[in-house]
């Protein structure tokens, strides 16, 4: 909960404590989104997380449909 | 029927509950770690879901219970996953092994022309042979 706390008053920097986490850094997923996040690539990052969530067998677009977003 | 409990009566001796250990049975498609691989046996690959392919860089292995193929699934830097097969290929090796030591025992161009011509004038030879004989015999009754 405290971590959550940090996390959302400074975003970035739980980010890179995070990324020097052994199991995050290994993570190739991790490292490209920390990549595309420090260049500012919102597009790039949208694509990871539809991708994702395609592999999860769930449709953004549908899922944004039936939330109502 | 089940007997009535009253709430209210207190019981002096609490009944303890034994914990019950039900014993784990290795399931088909239980997932292996060795030497650091991850995987399982599979029935058919579309039982594989991604949350069992790990996200730590390195591969998950999925056998195909029949041992007929063998894919290697790992998550790629874009978030999706990537699929490696493998495929025994025991019988075509069987099947280029044989072709070639056919292959062997067969004779050249080069060499069947050289055992033809050996035939040719091996028959001339056999030929000349038997006329000789012959001109004898003709000899012998003039």
């Amino acid at each position: 909960m405290i971590n959550l706390i940090h996390a959302l008053k400074n975003p970035q920097a739980f980010i890179s404590q995070a990324m020097q986490n052994p199991q995050i850094s290994n993570n190739p997923i991790a490292q490209n989104a920390y990549q595309m996040m420090q260049k500012g690539d919102s597009k790039g990052l949208e694509q990871i997380a539809r991708n994702l969530a395609k592999q999860q067998g769930v449709d953004i677009d549908t899922l944004r449909k039936q939330i109502g977003i | 029927m089940q007997p009535f409990v009253n709430p209210n009566y207190f019981n002096p001796y609490p009944m303890y509950q034994q914990p019950q250990i039900q014993p784990q049975m290795p399931s088909y498609a239980q997932n292996i770690v060795h030497n650091g691989l991850e995987g399982k046996y599979v029935g058919e690959f579309s039982e594989v879901t991604a949350n069992d392919v790990p996200m730590t860089g390195q591969g998950a292995l999925f056998i195909k219970g029949d041992l007929s193929e063998i894919q290697l699934r790992n998550w790629n830097a874009n978030g999706l996953i990537d699929i490696k097969s493998f495929k025994p290929s025991i019988s075509e090796v069987e099947e280029v092994s044989t072709k070639s030591v056919e292959h062997a025992y067969l004779p050249s161009d080069e060499l069947r022309m050289a055992l033809e011509n050996i035939n040719d004038r091996l028959d001339k030879m056999e030929g000349l042979l038997k006329r000789k004989p012959g001109r004898k015999e003709v000899a012998e009754d003039d």
